[in-house]
């Protein structure tokens, strides 16, 4: 019983005999007759057929039913059809439910029994629900009339044009930095032969040339939201760093760029340049630039020094121009060539396989060469009338005055010291940096224009008032830490204690300085190193003291090793007490033990026990504890200060003077040279700014955390296994008696070496090549990835396929045999501006090959890989390929091994039996067992089936007929669209036959091998018709919207919003005033998350509603209700 | 007491997304692959759609099992409905079995569209499974798990 009084008509389809052959049809119509509020069942052959329709129609207008249930196909295919036929006989169309008998019941058994029971029960399920459904109203939603096609391939691309040519403006979007996709990579076409370009570059050109296409390369969608003729699509374009429209082409570029790469357009059958273009046809023509990242070693670099770049140049000896790159932002390059404690190293990539690159040792070559050739290659320097006054001649000092001097402004070094270089002069020994090379930094840095006026104290000589006075727009000070600090020591005042900077200084300028037989060096870090090791160039014991344990010294672990090497002892974990003396001279120190030199917070705070001593004899004492500021240049100078610290801006450098800038040490403490540059640099352009107000950005690495997928090229150098070079070094006994440098640099087949042990992590270099040679200045290394965001009443989707990697079949040799090819490459190959400008060439020696085995179905028709279907284009394509091949070389023969040969298509037939008949191609029906090498012979082992024998050929070459595979990435798009892939991973129509270019989700079109294996031709035929129904919607510029959607009682709503919460399209909103749950009907989709969430029932989805579905699961399982009760 | 014979064909709610097992279910049919007529789809938008309510009322009505079916995680046309699915599903377990429905009366799948395969794989288990325990009838008691 139901209280429902509808009157309601069942009809049951037979499907001719696809329902009516397993169902008892009649059964179930009778079945039908004994249900609640049903007036009439009928059966009949074809329901969907125009009289089937008109049977119910005539029932609804005569018997006055109410509501109709249709038992035959499944919803996915008639639903609409019987909706619409119940609406045009004046029935709700939603007054109708449809029963899958066929795919759920009589397509799955052949027992006519259970299908018939089963069958019965779905029926009387569908008449219990019906009896509750209510009457609906679709709504009508404006499109917006653009649409995005994604993939620029030649499917998007004629859909892109069709929608143009009608009106309304699309987005190409194109993963590739060109479009033209797969057909671009062709040679010619079957059956015709047609050249593939021809036909398609007149079809990239005019679709560069459309007004209403926008063509976004490069790019890829990364969501979608919205629903049927409202879709937001957001897309990322990766920077190209080239200007697509200042770019003429000219490929300068690529003839500059050190970089090679296999081209992925060629299957690696080529070669191209970081900076490349992948044929020239291309559209855009424009260059791109092949760059993943900045390399990290560049980008752990203090001052940026592109590594990569250089590496890249000394790879193919390109020395002045590397030395000038490192130039660019490592002033004291050659300097830094020596002593530079390398921060690169620790991060390249290398590192993490087996050794990093040895970074430095190669910029050492490179500044070497530098210095033989003589000048060094500078860039271009401006003119600006502005003068600007350096203070300190150092490491921060020279970087900022290079770059000051190269922006055009006067700069003018004053230094204390009657030669410049700060503590790289006077500081580090000679041992490690010989004076030439400095001097030969120093030469570029004048050869810049910047004067150097050495021994000029300032704040005693001249003060900063003084300088401002004759005109300096600017001071800066790069004054370092030039103090060294000494210890309230007891006993330190005595003959025999010295401090290590004016010890360093003495030895350094030469002056005789006497220590004792024993020298007693007290400190860790690498001043005390450094002491050390001068005082056993001078014939002394040493013996070192510091606080640290072992792993705790501040010293490059490289320097305490090579100070041990030498014979220094270090003692480590102890203080100094006291000295000790006799008549006021030292005899020695006394130690006490520290026990720790940090506290808690990681402060330095020693603490020590007093009780454990011990006494180390020496007749020298030289502290090396530390340094601190001289700030006597601020005599006379209003510049604030604070606790002996100059009080500073540390954004812009700026003191309490606006014109007086700081950097290096003497702001940030003490550091390593490198570091002090790099602060001289951002001084630099801090003043730039002050007096120019022109902001030039510091460098910003490009994706520096990136640790990816190895470039290839890093792959293959891996598998070179070159092992790091060593740096050769003067032998130990030489070293102890004189200050001559330790390292000997390394030769140039050693630096070659070395460099191409780079992995290319950042595929371009940043060796900036390209910018000097492009004279269209269209270079643009500092573009980053941009964001669009693109409105659509409907959305193309042409994404295409990927070619099958066969290395998965062992026995055909690819990957392992250079000859054994596969066919998109023997395309390339025949292509004439492939890599072997279209010549049929063996990629092992060049020659050409006389006898080509075809071998058909290589990842198609396979089960037991999962790729169980065809391919549908590698027998004419490979039928094609042997007919080139022919008539390149005429006495050459074609073998085809195949299963079957598939020629389907339009004239494909006629192609494969002329070219059998003219070209007397072999064709073997077998699968190839084993491709192998009989001393160097390509021999190709097979069963002819039709002989029943086996049978082995000789072959130049081998041409596996690679099938097609969906996109690598076909899942994530399919999961930002929404749309679903089949088992292949190809995209699934709505209909197999009915609606083949419609995607599951409502305004996705498919057009192309997106969606299953196809020829050219059915690729165009498919995206004229997603162009065509992309229209439909355009055109009517409105769409119906089921209303299938949640809806709220108001009155049960206790206003919880669990159902906002719940919502993934944000579509529930919340009435304050009323306190209940308000529903966006242009946003819900109907999902019913938040009617199963609901604790009260409140919301539930149209159509789908607690009250149907109880009575649709009633109605399934009455039979058995009744049997139980009974 | 009904005889529990091998010839007592259970009747299964399938509680079905429409998006992906339902499809796959059509699939099964497009390919002619046999399975047991123990099925009984009820079309949902979403598995998130399923509510627990459904799964009691199928077992009050004289089910012998339910399956609710959805997309595999990631792939749910609305976002993550099959999460929330996923999420309610082991306190709909713990409440069945105080109500002494058996464990293995009730499931949850994912099966995508291309997983024909995969369905007919389930309602054969699911099938087997059933049959094994016999018909479904309440028990007054309700135990506690």
């Amino acid at each position: 019983m139901t209280e429902n009084q509808k009157k309601i008509g069942v009809y049951i389809c037979h499907c001719g005999t696809n329902i009516a052959g397993t169902v008892d049809v009649a059964a179930v119509c009778e079945l039908a007759t004994t249900q609640p509020g049903v007036v009439v069942a009928r059966h009949y052959k074809y329901m969907c057929s125009q009289p089937g329709q008109q049977l119910i129609q005539k029932d609804i207008r005569e018997l006055g039913l109410d509501a109709v249930v249709e038992a035959s196909c499944t919803p996915k295919m008639h639903e609409p059809t019987f909706r619409n036929a119940v609406a045009a006989a004046g029935l709700n169309p939603y007054q109708f439910e449809m029963v899958n008998i066929r795919e759920h019941c009589s397509w799955i058994t052949t027992d006519r029994a259970q299908a018939t029971e089963k069958a019965k029960s779905l029926v009387a399920g569908g008449v219990r629900r019906v009896a509750h459904h209510q009457p609906l109203r679709s709504s009508r939603e404006t499109v917006i009339p653009k649409a995005v096609v994604i993939g620029g391939g030649i499917a998007g691309i004629h859909a892109a044009l069709k929608l143009a040519d009608a009106g309304f403006p699309v987005t190409l979007v194109e993963k590739e930095p060109n479009i033209g996709g797969r057909m671009a990579q062709f040679d010619k076409t079957f059956p015709t032969l047609d050249c593939a370009g021809c036909t398609l570059t007149p079809k990239t050109g005019e679709i560069a040339r459309h007004p209403r296409v926008e063509i976004l390369t490069q790019a890829e969608v990364k969501a979608v939201s919205g629903y049927i003729g409202n879709f937001q699509v957001t897309i990322e374009q990766q920077p190209r760093f080239i200007d697509v429209n200042a770019c003429t082409s000219c490929g300068l570029c690529a003839e500059a760029c050190p970089v090679q790469l296999p081209s992925e357009f060629d299957f690696g059958l080529g070669q191209r340049k970081a900076v490349y273009r992948n044929f020239p046809q291309a559209v855009p023509s424009a260059f791109a630039i092949d760059k993943r990242q900045t390399c990290p070693a560049r980008a752990a670099c203090p001052v940026n020094c592109s590594a990569q770049g250089y590496l890249a140049l000394a790879a193919v000896g390109k020395y002045r121009e590397a030395a000038a790159l490192i130039r660019e932002t490592c002033t004291l390059a050659a300097t830094m060539g020596r002593i530079c404690h390398h921060p690169c190293e620790a991060a390249c990539v290398r590192g993490d396989y087996d050794a990093p690159v040895s970074i430095r040792a190669v910029k050492r070559f490179i500044m070497d060469k530098e210095a033989e050739a003589g000048l060094p290659v500078l860039p271009e320097r401006h003119q600006r009338a502005q003068r600007v006054v350096i203070v300190g001649s150092g490491p921060a000092g020279l970087a900022a005055a290079y770059d000051l001097a190269r922006w055009g402004y006067g700069v003018t070094v004053f230094d204390k010291n009657e030669q410049p270089g700060g503590m790289l002069l006077t500081a580090i020994p000679r041992y490690r940096l010989p004076r030439e090379v400095l001097a030969q930094d120093v030469a570029a840095i004048q050869a810049m224009g910047v004067e150097l006026r050495m021994g000029v104290r300032i704040g005693a000589d001249v003060t900063l008032a003084d300088l401002k006075a004759q005109g300096y727009n600017a001071v800066l000070l790069a004054v370092g830490l030039a103090h060294s600090r000494s210890l309230p020591l007891p006993g330190v005042k005595q003959q025999g204690v010295l401090l290590a900077l004016p010890f360093l200084e003495a030895v350094n300028a030469g002056r005789p300085v006497a220590v004792g037989k024993k020298v007693i060096v007290i400190g860790g870090g690498n001043v005390a190193c450094d002491v050390a090791r001068c005082a056993r160039r001078l014939g002394a014991q040493v013996e070192m003291a510091c606080l640290e344990a072992r792993h705790e010294m501040p010293a490059f672990s490289w320097d305490i090793a090579e100070a041990e090497e030498e014979g220094v002892r270090i003692n480590n974990s102890w203080g100094p007490l006291r000295i000790l003396g006799e008549g006021g001279q030292v005899t020695g120190i006394e130690l006490k033990r520290c026990t720790a030199v940090f506290d808690a917070g990681g402060r330095f705070n020693p603490t020590y026990d007093e009780s454990v001593t011990t006494t180390l004899a020496g007749e020298t004492v030289i502290l090396a504890i530390g340094q601190a500021a001289d700030l006597s240049v601020l005599e006379g100078s209003q510049v604030a200060q604070e606790r002996g610290r100059l009080s500073l801006d540390r954004e812009t450098f700026s003191s309490s003077d606006p014109d007086v800038f700081a950097c290096g040490d003497v702001i940030t403490g003490p550091g390593s040279a490198v570091q002090a540059m790099a602060s001289g640099h951002a001084a630099a352009r801090s003043i730039h700014a002050y007096l120019s107000e022109e902001q030039l950005p510091a460098f910003s690495p490009l994706h520096p955390e990136r640790k990816g997928e190895l470039t290839s090229v890093g792959q293959s150098r891996l598998k070179e296994g070159r092992p790091r070079a060593a740096m050769p070094t003067r032998p130990l006994e030489v070293r102890l008696r004189s200050f001559d440098e330790i390292e000997c640099g390394l030769d140039e087949a050693a630096v070659h070496a070395e460099a191409l042990r780079c992995l290319a992590c950042g595929a371009c270099s940043e060796c900036y090549q390209c910018v000097a040679a492009c004279s269209a200045n269209a270079i643009r290394h500092d573009m980053r990835a941009r964001t669009f965001q693109r409105e659509a009443g409907a959305i193309i989707v042409a994404t295409g396929w990927d070619s099958f990697d066969p290395s998965i079949y062992a026995e055909y040799g690819y990957g392992r045999y250079p000859d054994v090819i596969t066919n998109m490459q023997f395309e390339r190959m025949t292509n004439s501006s492939g890599p072997t400008s279209g010549r049929v060439l063996r990629p092992s020696d060049g020659s050409v090959p006389k006898r080509i085995v075809f071998i058909q179905c290589v990842g198609s028709r396979d089960e037991s890989i999962g790729r169980p279907f065809c391919s549908q284009v590698c027998c004419m394509a490979s039928v094609k390929h042997a007919t080139l091949f022919k008539h390149q070389v005429p006495d050459g023969q074609a073998y085809m091994f195949y299963i079957d040969i598939r020629a389907v298509g339009k004239g494909y037939e006629e192609f494969v039996r002329r070219s059998v008949e003219q070209d007397g191609h072999q064709f073997i029906r077998g699968r190839v067992s084993k491709v192998y090498d009989r001393s160097g012979q390509l021999i190709v082992r097979a069963e002819d089936t039709l002989l029943g024998a086996q049978i082995e050929v000789e072959a130049d070459m081998v041409v596996l007929a690679a099938g097609v595979s969906a996109r690598r990435d076909y899942a994530q798009l399919g999961r930002t669209l929404g749309i679903t892939p089949d088992a292949s991973g190809f995209y699934l129509e709505a209909h197999p036959k009915l609606k083949p270019v419609e995607s599951n989700v409502g305004g996705i079109f498919l057009a192309g091998m997106c969606q299953g294996p196809k020829d050219i031709a059915a690729t165009i035929a498919q995206a004229g018709s997603a162009a065509a129904e992309t229209l439909v919607m355009l055109v009517n510029g409105q769409v119906t919207i089921e209303p299938t959607i949640a809806h709220v009682d108001e009155r049960l709503c206790t206003g919880c919003k669990t159902c906002v919460g719940v919502c993934p399209y944000t579509a529930i909103g919340f009435e304050e005033g009323r306190k209940v749950a308000a529903i966006n009907n242009a946003l819900c989709q109907g999902c019913g998350a938040c009617a199963a969430a609901c604790p009260t029932d409140a919301i539930a989805v149209q159509h789908f509603t607690p009250t149907q579905i109880f009575a649709q699961i009633e109605g399934i399982l009455a039979d058995v209700a009744s049997v139980a009760s009974a | 007491m009904t005889n529990i014979t091998s010839d007592f064909q259970p009747k299964i709610i399938s509680l079905m997304c429409y998006w992906c097992a339902y499809v796959a279910a059509d699939s099964a049919g497009v390919g002619r692959m046999n399975q047991p007529a123990s099925l009984r789809i009820v079309r949902l938008n979403c598995s998130g759609m399923a509510d627990p309510a459904y799964v009691f009322k199928a077992f009050a009505a004289g089910a012998d099992g339910v399956l609710i079916a959805g997309c595999h995680p990631g792939d749910c046309h609305y976002t993550a409905g099959n999460l929330k699915a996923q999420r309610r599903f082991p306190l709909l377990q713990a409440l069945l079995a105080q109500f002494g429905v058996e464990p293995e009366r009730v499931r949850l799948e994912w099966i995508a569209a291309s997983e024909p395969g995969k369905l007919v794989r389930v309602v054969n288990e699911m099938t087997e499974q059933v049959r094994a325990l016999g018909p479904y009838r309440p028990t007054r008691e309700v135990t506690h798990a």
